[in-house]
């Protein structure tokens, strides 16, 4: 269980999160943000500097909202994003891959 | 007296002491035959200035049972502002939340203990550990614990990181390690007063500058030293060319909790270093126990505030934060700054004398004249009380 960024960050894209994340899992994509649940280790700076509220923890949403925000968050690595080959996977930090101006659809 | 020594740094310092045998702790088990000595006019046992247990007993009995200037509240005054200090040997970190509270947290992890934070100041949102990413927030809270969740009866709410108390006076910020202490107000007594009545408006005052230094002596020599202006005609010509400071016009006074001094302009003015004519009409140094230098020469307004801290037995450290009135002249402020940095250097040369000459262990202890050294009795006291205090 990791932390996830809900759509309260669509459009917003304050980006603290991502200058602050340790790890730096979290991934800019054309409306919002999305972290990594395989690289996120769970520190909770996100929700910490997130001026939206849009970073979470996952096991603090109620299981209806988990069931949307958790989905949600992970279409961006485990879907085949608009005008690309393959799932993003695991590229292994957001300063490496870049922002992307696409979001799951 | 000093006013402040930008002292150069002196990696060959001598250090003769090193291989005389000296009394172990705890030295104090003598506190009597001490109060006694004191009584007579003699100093503490020497051996004092160089042993490595006096020092730590210090840290924890006088500086860590302290109210510590530690600041300024310009460098904490928007949320996320922090800096670092130590209080004690204690690391402690200052920050403003977001609520405008003002915290002072003991700045180590309470995971593996590392600093969580390790820059000298700046603005934060959270405070992290670098070591596994403990998340604390601006108020000390523990926010986030990687695996945190995999751990059964794991409290975050009881792993925050350890509050100290803070307070302020004007634009000075002061910690204290205990959670519940005496007021500040009580350490600075009539302090307040007393600048004001001298001429310094601290709502008026602007920060100038800070001066960090290094002494090699222990810190009770470099207090002392400061406390008494005996050595004034002797050792600080161009000090004793701007104030009277022969010992019926030089004002030498203890209060419960500092000593001050009040040294009036010469009457019939020597040819000075700096323009000493002014609002400020006489110049008033202060010394807050244990160890915090407040300083005000005169002339335009202006005050130089910090403390000096043990570094080791045989080294002091220490800083001091210039202020100036908020309509002083830079040309002003440089030539007081050239004099004052002339009796900062005359000072740190006796102290490191001091030092050589007390640790060789060829004189037990000194003789103070209590006309005018009553002050360095009234300190030495001090130490002796707390010291003796379990």
């Amino acid at each position: 269980m990791t932390h996830v960024i809900t759509d309260a960050c669509v459009d917003e894209k304050d980006a603290s999160c991502m200058e602050e994340c340790p790890v730096d899992c979290i991934y800019e994509g054309g409306s919002r943000m999305y972290i990594h649940p395989g690289e996120c280790i769970d520190c909770g700076l996100c929700a910490e500097v997130c001026p939206n509220g849009a970073a979470v923890a996952l096991r603090l949403l109620d299981p209806a909202a988990a069931a949307v925000h958790g989905p949600a968050n992970d279409a961006f690595f485990t879907r085949v994003l608009p005008g690309r080959q393959a799932p993003l996977g695991s590229p292994g930090g957001a300063s490496r891959l870049g922002p992307l101006d696409v979001d799951p659809s | 007296m000093t006013t402040h020594h930008p002292a150069p740094h002196h990696p060959a310092a001598h250090h003769a002491a090193a291989h005389h045998p000296r009394a172990h702790h705890p030295a104090v088990v003598d506190a009597e035959a001490c109060s006694a000595a004191l009584d007579r006019g003699e100093t503490l046992p020497w051996t004092w200035y160089a042993d490595p247990a006096i020092t730590a007993l210090e840290q924890e009995r006088i500086f860590r049972r302290s109210w510590s200037y530690v600041g300024r509240t310009d460098q904490v005054a928007q949320p996320g502002q922090f800096f670092t200090c130590e209080v004690g040997g204690v690391p402690i970190v200052v920050t403003r939340d977001r609520s405008g509270g003002l915290n002072a947290l003991v700045n180590v992890c309470r995971h593996r203990g590392a600093q969580v934070v390790r820059e000298d100041c700046g603005t934060r949102k959270s405070l992290q550990c670098f070591y596994h990413a403990w998340t604390y927030g601006l108020d000390g809270s523990l926010r986030g614990v990687p695996r945190g969740d995999r751990e059964a009866d794991f409290d975050t709410s009881q792993l925050g990181l350890r509050r100290a108390s803070v307070d302020t006076w004007g634009p000075f910020v002061f910690v204290h390690l205990d959670p519940e202490p005496a007021p500040l107000t009580e350490m600075l007594g009539e302090l307040p007063e007393l600048l004001a009545a001298g001429g310094i408006d601290l709502e008026r005052m602007r920060f100038h500058h800070r001066v960090y230094y290094t002494i090699e002596a222990n810190w009770k020599i470099a207090v002392e030293n400061y406390l008494e202006c005996y050595h004034c005609p002797v050792a600080h010509p161009g000090l004793a060319d701007v104030l009277d400071v022969s010992p019926d016009a030089y004002e030498l006074e203890v209060r419960p909790t500092f000593a001050t001094h009040h040294g009036v302009v010469r009457d019939i003015p020597r040819e000075a270093g700096y323009p000493v004519q002014g609002p400020v009409v006489e110049g008033q140094y202060h010394l807050v126990w244990p160890s915090l230098k407040v300083n005000v020469n005169p002339g335009q307004p202006n005050l130089s505030f910090g403390p000096v801290h043990p570094a080791g037995p045989e080294r002091t450290t220490g800083y001091l934060d210039y202020f100036f009135g908020d309509d002083v002249d830079e040309a002003w402020i440089k030539a007081m700054l050239a004099f004052d940095d002339q009796v900062g250097a005359e000072d740190t040369d006796l102290v490191e004398s001091v030092q050589r000459g007390a640790s060789s262990g060829g004189v037990e202890r000194g003789r103070l004249l209590l006309g005018s050294e009553h002050t360095i009795s009234a300190f030495q006291r001090f130490v002796l009380g707390r010291l003796r205090e379990d």
